[in-house]
């Protein structure tokens, strides 16, 4: 016999006290909770909002198997410090490295340190944005594979500025993603606490 | 050089490491394009 009460979304059992409680109540709650989840494939994958000023922050991946992910989604709203009326690029990094980018600008692509960037206010009224998406992320087991960019960076310094790379990136074999790291361009100047960073995965 | 790195985990933890970086970390070979204003 199901419960007195259900829930609003998914009608899950809701126990009173003097509900019976059943196993194939519950089973039949489990089944609906898996099949839900299952029929949306975006899920978030981490979202989490630095604690202190630091000239990088390192997004450790290790554990996401994102040969399960059609597309990774990742987003970085950052600050940057000290305040010096200069703005700062903060760039964006897979593994501690670059990738082979171009903009829409120019004609062909170039080995760069960097995977993408934004060029960020150091006034405390404006956010930056990186928005990175990959796609085409290969098995840790294939010997050389890439994984498909694009990156957008937009911020406000005087002025609106927007970028926008697309790219590729190659990995070593039987080396996954395992870090995404977001980097100031000057041991002087910090990401500041506060800034948040999202990653995000649509599911196979 | 020794700079300061947050670690952040999926589980939502953070850890603050002082990570030793060569002299030229910050240095990008191929610089930033130009920011466009609109």
């Amino acid at each position: 016999m199901a419960s007195t009460n259900k829930t609003t979304v998914l009608a899950l059992n809701q126990w009173v006290l003097s509900d019976p409680f059943l196993m194939e109540d519950m089973n039949e709650d489990n089944r609906k909770i898996d099949a839900a989840f299952g029929s949306n494939p975006y899920c978030k994958l981490m979202d989490i909002t630095s604690s202190a000023n630091a000239q990088q922050v390192d997004l450790n991946t290790s554990s996401i198997d994102f040969t399960k992910y059609s597309m990774i989604q990742v987003f970085a709203t950052v600050k940057v410090t000290p305040s010096t009326g200069v703005a700062t690029y903060v760039y964006a990094k897979i593994n501690n490295g670059g990738a082979f980018l171009k903009s829409f600008a120019e004609t062909s692509a170039t080995s760069r340190d960097y995977s993408g960037f934004v060029f960020a206010n150091t006034n405390d009224s404006y956010f930056s944005n990186i928005k990175m998406e990959l796609s085409g992320i290969p098995g840790v087991l294939t010997s050389a594979y890439i994984a498909n960019l694009r990156v957008n960076g937009s911020s406000f310094y005087n002025s609106v500025m927007m970028h926008e790379q697309i790219g590729v990136k190659s990995f070593a074999a039987n080396v996954g993603i395992t870090s995404l790291n977001f980097v100031t361009d000057s041991s002087s100047v910090y990401i500041k606490a506060g800034s948040r960073f999202e990653i995000y995965g649509v599911r196979k | 050089m020794i700079i300061d790195v947050i670690v952040c985990g999926t589980d939502g933890t953070q850890e603050i490491e002082k990570r030793e970086v060569p002299d030229n970390w910050f240095d990008v070979a191929e610089p930033a394009q130009t920011p466009t204003a609109e």
